[in-house]
């Protein structure tokens, strides 16, 4: 019975967030649209919460169903009526490997390294229960208590073992939507959710390499981003910092898309992806929303008309502005760590900040690939490299920001504890690492092998 | 058949080498420990149940250590590399369970990722389960060593898995060769990689990030066999006791403590006892809400059942009990193969 009920969540989650990506697409390439149903319909159902919140109705099964039947059918109404070419057109695919037996080494390392993390994400997340130490106070542990409670929980103190009432509710309200219906709360619908929340974010992310390089570039990207040691032992799901990377992956990339097609509702699609990213965890707010709303000034000004620019990015905080909102009204803040923004002094910090950065297991050498590569970019724009795409590289100005940021935070304010006790560091690192991933693999368009 | 050929040259030519690493290893006869990384274990019920104990220093230059011991009751002992005079990190501690007896027996260092063959201070430590022993350490120092053993302990720490704990996804600490960290020394090699072909290829920007990319790419493959690694060893447990690495068998616990809450009509109120991290208590507590559970190790009127966990001190009733179980216990539920056990308690 837990089975179907979570299929059923499943098929009207799926429907609604394809139907509505397609809308804001213009019917553009119904795969893409497949792969960031999901991750929109998770958006969608977090901004449902916060208004059933918002009105004080109950978080039961009835008002769920209701609710988001309403928005299917408002969807569905839009999709008919919206005309367009239900046809992608593909670009001049530019591969990243132009040598063969390269090319054939590069995708067996990347299938092997897959598989086996796809093997770790999917055991950990579906077959095995719910385990991580986070996971079991502030993030599904809530999850649980709001269900039971059939209202967002926002305790104050530990008593119940949460108290944290300022995290953003994108995770808690997937894990309770699947839920509703169950008598009891089912550990491994909640997890499976996520679980297929990552997946069908990575595939997306995929897929827009594939659709704005070439499969090489989507396959190697996805690689790369997945196997970061820390971001796989991630994918075991349970934190909220993972979707978190995900959104915001998936706003550069549609963003990149945005300016390249001259596309509004690519624009419209990566500006939801940034809310999803502050729906997903307080910094989001920063190193998503905000950076994505600056980037995208800075990417298609001139491009599209300023006022229809201003109107996209108003539409993308239309859809996270039901969030301190409804902190607001309930008395709360928009951060549980009140220190994070008094300026303190740690610069003793800084040998542990680059010791986490290029020395630790939680990254190998990546980081260490990530600087020799921007300096072979630099090189490479300072000799007019035709492989290199300049707007493309521009957006690495995104992830050095929020690079910046996080050193700033953790050297500069209070929140230096968290470095010393290797608490939040490293993974709030991940965003970074994976937006410099991204921006540099975009920027690589080789037409020969130079 | 040609292929065949090739194959097997290469084999033969691989073979020669690899055996004369080894030879060390096969000319020593005697019995090596291997320690194994304490945190991989719950070691907390030989620590809890720990009655005398002993520690010290020990420094030297080399891969084995031999100790020369008599006792008559098995020991636990605990090692790690000092990282200055006074500390170290309770990460880097090993532990090595030795039989009782009096034969010198010989550890081999090499297993901890923090061993270089230089100059090296220990932290030492030995358990014992008896409040009276009469264990004698009669002589403990570091020797042996040649370049073979330290390349072999490079290729052993390289292959090495990342430590995986549940409660540690806020960062990875990584792997060791010789004591530097793998992360280092492989990037420093894919620097001087990339700088090579760069020049070498004329400074053409495509060879260079390809050996980027592959370098990243066999990096990465290791952590990923780490991840395929777990995904097997777990499932396996899971599937076939229902139980998994740190969380041991407590969803067997929580399982059959929800059992007993269908069986009556008041709500269980439970406290959990322990005297190391509140992980267990915490997952409890998880996955047994809306039951209210207890992890401050009291207990109210309202307490009708203690879950002890292997880490708590004793039995009820003892003096050095880790909780205060107020005379009320009224019989022992059921005690799991883990160590804990789960007590009924009389109303108060």
């Amino acid at each position: 019975m837990s089975m179907l009920i979570f299929l059923l969540w499943l098929a009207i989650l799926l429907a609604e967030g394809w139907m509505f990506t397609r809308v804001l697409l213009r019917r553009d390439d119904r795969w893409l649209c497949l792969t960031l149903a999901l991750p929109m319909a998770a958006v969608l159902n977090a901004v449902l919460f916060a208004k059933i919140t918002l009105v004080s109705l109950p978080l039961s099964p009835l008002v769920l169903i209701i609710y988001h039947l309403t928005t299917l059918a408002v969807t569905a109404v839009l999709f008919w009526k919206v005309r367009g070419t239900g046809v992608y057109v593909p670009q001049e695919p530019t591969p990243f490997l132009s040598v063969g037996r390269f090319r054939a080494l590069v995708t067996v390392l990347c299938s092997v390294i897959l598989l086996q993390i796809v093997a770790f994400s999917f055991t950990h997340s579906v077959i095995i229960p719910t385990h991580q130490i986070d996971s079991l106070t502030n993030w599904t542990m809530r999850s649980k208590i709001s269900f039971i409670d059939q209202e967002l929980a926002f305790d104050k103190t530990e008593e119940r073992g949460i108290a944290k009432p300022q995290y953003p509710f994108l995770f808690h309200s997937l894990q309770i939507v699947v839920n509703e219906g169950n008598e009891t709360w089912n550990d491994r619908a909640a997890n499976a959710i996520l679980f297929l929340l990552s997946l069908s974010a990575f595939a997306a992310i995929g897929l827009l390499l594939a659709r704005l390089r070439s499969w090489q570039h989507g396959l190697i990207g996805v690689t790369l981003i997945a196997s970061i040691p820390l971001m796989a032992y991630h994918l075991e799901h349970g934190y909220g910092d993972i979707h978190l990377v995900e959104y915001a992956a998936l706003s550069l990339l549609l963003l990149i898309g945005a300016r390249e097609r001259r596309s509004v509702g690519w624009l419209l699609v990566s500006g939801v992806m940034a809310a999803g990213a502050a729906w997903s965890k307080s910094e989001g707010l920063f190193v998503g929303l905000i950076f994505w709303m600056m980037m995208s000034v800075v990417l298609l000004r001139g491009i599209v008309p300023a006022k229809i620019l201003g109107l996209s990015l108003a539409a993308a905080w239309l859809f996270w502005l039901q969030f301190p909102t409804l902190m607001y009204l309930k008395g709360l803040g928009l951060t549980p760590h009140g220190s994070d923004t008094a300026l303190e002094m740690h610069f003793d910090m800084l040998p542990a900040a680059l010791q986490g950065i290029f020395a630790a297991g939680s990254f190998g050498m990546l980081w260490t690939v990530l600087f020799v590569s921007f300096i072979l970019f630099l090189i490479g724009l300072k000799k007019k490299h035709p492989g290199i795409d300049r707007v493309s590289f521009a957006t690495v100005l995104w992830g050095i920001a929020v690079l910046l940021l996080i050193l700033f935070t953790y050297t500069m304010t209070a929140n230096a504890e968290f470095l010393r006790n290797g608490q939040s560091f490293q993974r709030q690192l991940m965003i970074p690492a994976v937006l410099l991933i991204l921006s540099l693999l975009a920027a690589w368009k080789p037409r020969s092998g130079r | 058949m040609r292929y065949t050929a090739r194959v097997s040259r290469i084999f033969l030519r691989l073979a020669v080498p690899v055996a004369f690493l080894l030879l060390p290893l096969a000319v020593s006869a005697q019995e090596i420990y291997v320690p194994r990384l304490a945190l991989d274990s719950d070691l907390s019920p030989v620590i809890a149940g720990s009655l005398s104990s002993a520690d010290g220093f020990v420094e030297g230059k080399g891969p084995l250590l031999r100790l020369t011991y008599a006792s008559v009751v098995p020991l636990h002992m605990f090692i790690a590399p000092m990282i200055n005079a006074t500390d170290y990190n309770p990460g880097d501690m090993y532990a090595v369970d030795l039989p009782a007896g009096s034969e010198p027996a010989e550890i081999d260092l090499t297993a901890l990722t923090k061993w270089s063959p230089g100059m090296k201070r220990y932290y030492v430590s030995f358990l014992s389960g008896g409040s009276e022993t009469d264990a004698e350490i009669q002589n403990i120092e570091i020797h042996g060593g040649n370049i073979g053993s330290t390349i072999m302990a490079a290729g052993r720490h390289l292959f090495q898995p990342e430590p995986y704990w549940v409660s540690n996804v806020h960062f990875l600490r990584g792997r060791r060769v010789l004591g530097v960290p793998l992360a280092v020394v492989g990037g420093m090699l894919t620097i001087v990689l990339t700088a090579v072909v760069f020049v070498w290829k004329k400074k053409r920007l495509a060879p260079a990030l390809l050996s980027l990319l592959l370098c990243a790419l066999v990096s990465q493959l290791l952590m990923a066999t780490d991840a395929g690694r777990l995904a097997f060893t777990h499932t396996k447990e899971w599937l076939t006791g229902g139980t998994f690495a740190q969380p041991q068998d407590l969803y067997l616990v929580a399982a059959d403590l929800e059992e007993a809450q269908q069986d009556v009509d008041v709500p269980l109120s439970i406290t959990v006892c322990f005297d190391a991290s509140d992980y267990e208590a915490k997952l409890l507590r998880y996955l047994l809400a809306p039951v209210n559970v207890s992890i401050n190790q009291t207990i109210n009127e309202k307490t009708s059942h203690i879950v002890v966990l292997p880490s708590a001190k004793r039995d009820p009733g003892e003096e050095t009990e880790t909780c205060d179980f107020q005379d009320r216990v009224e019989r022992l539920e059921k005690t799991y193969p883990s160590g804990t056990r789960v007590y009924a308690l009389r109303h108060a």
